[in-house]
């Protein structure tokens, strides 16, 4: 089993601003982490949560979809998601605080946390700063379609 | 408290031991057998509360008759004996009340951490016998050896206790060891439900006579204005959820009780049966958990007619009322909301996770199962409300494009 810390690319591309593939594709990616047993790790009231909320939210029945799926799938299941409070996440050390954006240390604080496999992001110098760190990052167009054909439905 | 209940052959329940907790909720779809896990609990007390009928009566619930033994036991086998059997806590111990019957015949169970008690009876049975019992622990370090000192008579529902030489002391302790011996009756007995056909559905009652098991809304409303608490009891709670309160009142010269609402905002009093019909029910619905001989009530679906904000309260009302009443609630629901309203009250630290049990109730084939979902400290559940969502991810992949 891993815990995976996600980007709010998540968001982005379950709303289907980055092309209906990509959409698509994120839904099958959230599929293949329940079918498998990985984990996401969840900072409560982050920006990856307020992201999800916003979905909680709308009017569209897509995205009111994706967030109940989201919802009774991951957020409230314990076999499938790690809820961290704001107050459980680790101090980053200082170097690492150093490179990485103020926005963004949440996602490396929940990893440190959590002790979770790998972070998946789109943001490129993010992802350089951190794997000069040793800290496992993957971009997410070449995480997400790898883990969706090996872990997706068949 | 009743901490856990045993069936077999009991409609789709071949056999299922399920742990009970103050709050316990059961999920799962349509006809999976919940409401049978409270029905059972119900035919136990029928028989505790009159076991001199046909075993077909024991099926009649008073708000629902289930059709008697051979439309009640499991597969239509009547080869099979219907069994129920409760667990509580009692002295520290557990002890256990049961019945396995046939159309004709029965066996009561009862054990407690002193004796072993177990009676073969004829059904219908006029409770005109008593059973022999065995010592099991017999406090044996006591000066008193309970089967030395005491005559215990047990007619499987009841027990006397009497001293062989009577003083003051051993009467006093005869007494202690009767009510601990009737305990197991008594927790059955104190078993009500809110079925699904409840509210109120006229603007005035008189007062009625009540059942043992009452029901009707006459019965109800009786047990409303007999009981100089209730009005009080159940406005203090209409505030909380709905932000307005309950009352009744008799018009001068008469014996005649209007039932109302005041809602704060407007403050406008309306007859309970024109307000909205979820205020009916729960009005009901409170005043059967608020019945002062009961302690472990049942209920179905308290979702219904319900608004997502209401219904939030509710849930959060109800987690208070069982903690603060020291009541036992066992629910059905087909509500996401309800389950996750509950769930909330668990992560704000209001109700302990050893005090909320889940159950994903499912059927294979003809057999209703009891699945135990862990409720973690964060509010989370193991599996999620994965139930609920279920027929709509084969939605949301055509929407998607998924196939």
């Amino acid at each position: 089993m891993s815990d995976l810390v996600i980007d709010e690319w998540l968001w982005s591309d379950l709303a289907g601003e980055n092309s209906a593939d990509k959409q698509r594709e994120s839904f099958e990616f959230l599929e293949a982490v329940f079918n498998k047993c990985d984990r996401i790790v969840i900072v409560k009231a982050s920006r990856f949560d307020e992201k999800a909320m916003e979905f909680w939210k709308h009017t569209d029945l897509t995205r009111r979809g994706v967030a109940k799926f989201w919802k009774d799938r991951f957020w409230y299941n314990s076999d499938k998601s790690v809820l961290l409070d704001q107050a459980q996440l680790q101090d980053l050390p200082a170097q690492v605080a150093n490179d990485v954006k103020a926005g963004d240390q949440y996602l490396v604080s929940a990893y440190l946390t959590s002790m979770a496999s790998v972070i998946v992001t789109t943001d490129n110098p993010l992802k350089e700063a951190l794997e000069k760190h040793g800290i496992n990052c993957k971009h997410r167009k070449d995480f997400v379609p790898r883990y969706v054909a090996q872990y997706g439905r068949k | 408290m009743i901490t856990s209940i045993s069936i077999k052959n009991f409609r789709s329940i071949e056999s299922a031991d399920v742990a009970l907790a103050p709050i316990t909720v059961l999920y799962g779809p349509t006809s999976s057998g919940k409401s049978s896990l409270l029905y059972a609990a119900l035919v136990l007390r029928n028989f505790v509360l009159n076991p001199n009928r046909q075993a077909d009566g024991y099926f009649h619930l008073g708000f629902m008759d289930l059709g008697g033994f051979d439309a009640c036991v499991f597969n239509h086998d009547a080869a099979r004996s219907v069994s129920i059997a409760i667990t509580h806590e009692k002295d520290g111990g557990k002890a256990v009340y049961g019945l396995a019957f046939s159309k004709t015949a029965g066996t009561i169970q009862q054990t407690t951490q002193m004796l072993t008690m177990q009676a073969k009876v004829s059904i219908p049975y006029a409770l005109n016998q008593t059973f022999p019992f065995t010592l099991t622990d017999g406090n044996q370090s006591s000066a008193t050896p309970v089967a030395e000192e005491y005559t215990v008579n047990w007619n499987g529902i009841s027990c006397t206790v009497a001293p062989k030489k009577p003083t003051a002391e051993t009467q006093a302790r005869a007494q202690e060891l009767a009510a601990s011996l009737n305990a197991s009756a008594e927790i059955v007995k104190a078993i009500d439900i809110a079925p699904h056909r409840r509210g109120f559905f006229k603007p005035n009652y008189t007062t009625a006579a009540v059942s043992p098991i009452p029901t009707t809304e006459d019965e109800m409303a009786s047990i409303i204005i007999n009981d100089a608490n209730m009005q009080g009891r159940i406005s203090v709670y209409m505030e909380e959820i709905f932000g307005r309160d309950f009352r009744w009142y008799v018009a001068p010269g008469t014996a005649t009780a209007f039932f109302q609402t005041t809602e704060k905002k407007s403050r406008i009093p309306v007859l309970l049966v024109n307000d909205g019909f979820g205020v009916n029910q729960v009005t009901y619905l409170l005043a059967k958990m608020h019945r002062v001989d009961v302690r472990t009530i049942l209920i179905e679906e308290p979702e219904v007619h319900l608004h997502p904000t209401v219904l939030r309260n509710f849930a959060k009302a109800l987690c208070a009322f069982a903690k603060e009443e020291g009541k036992q609630i066992i629910f059905t629901t087909h509500s996401e909301l309800f389950l996750s309203s509950i769930l909330t009250v668990v992560a704000e630290g209001n109700l302990g996770t050893e005090e909320i049990k889940c159950y994903l109730t499912t059927k294979e084939k003809k057999s209703t199962g009891f699945n135990p979902q862990k409720v973690e400290k964060t509010g989370q559940i193991e599996g999620g409300l994965s139930s609920f969502v279920e027929a709509e991810v084969a939605d949301l992949r055509k929407f998607l494009g998924v196939k």
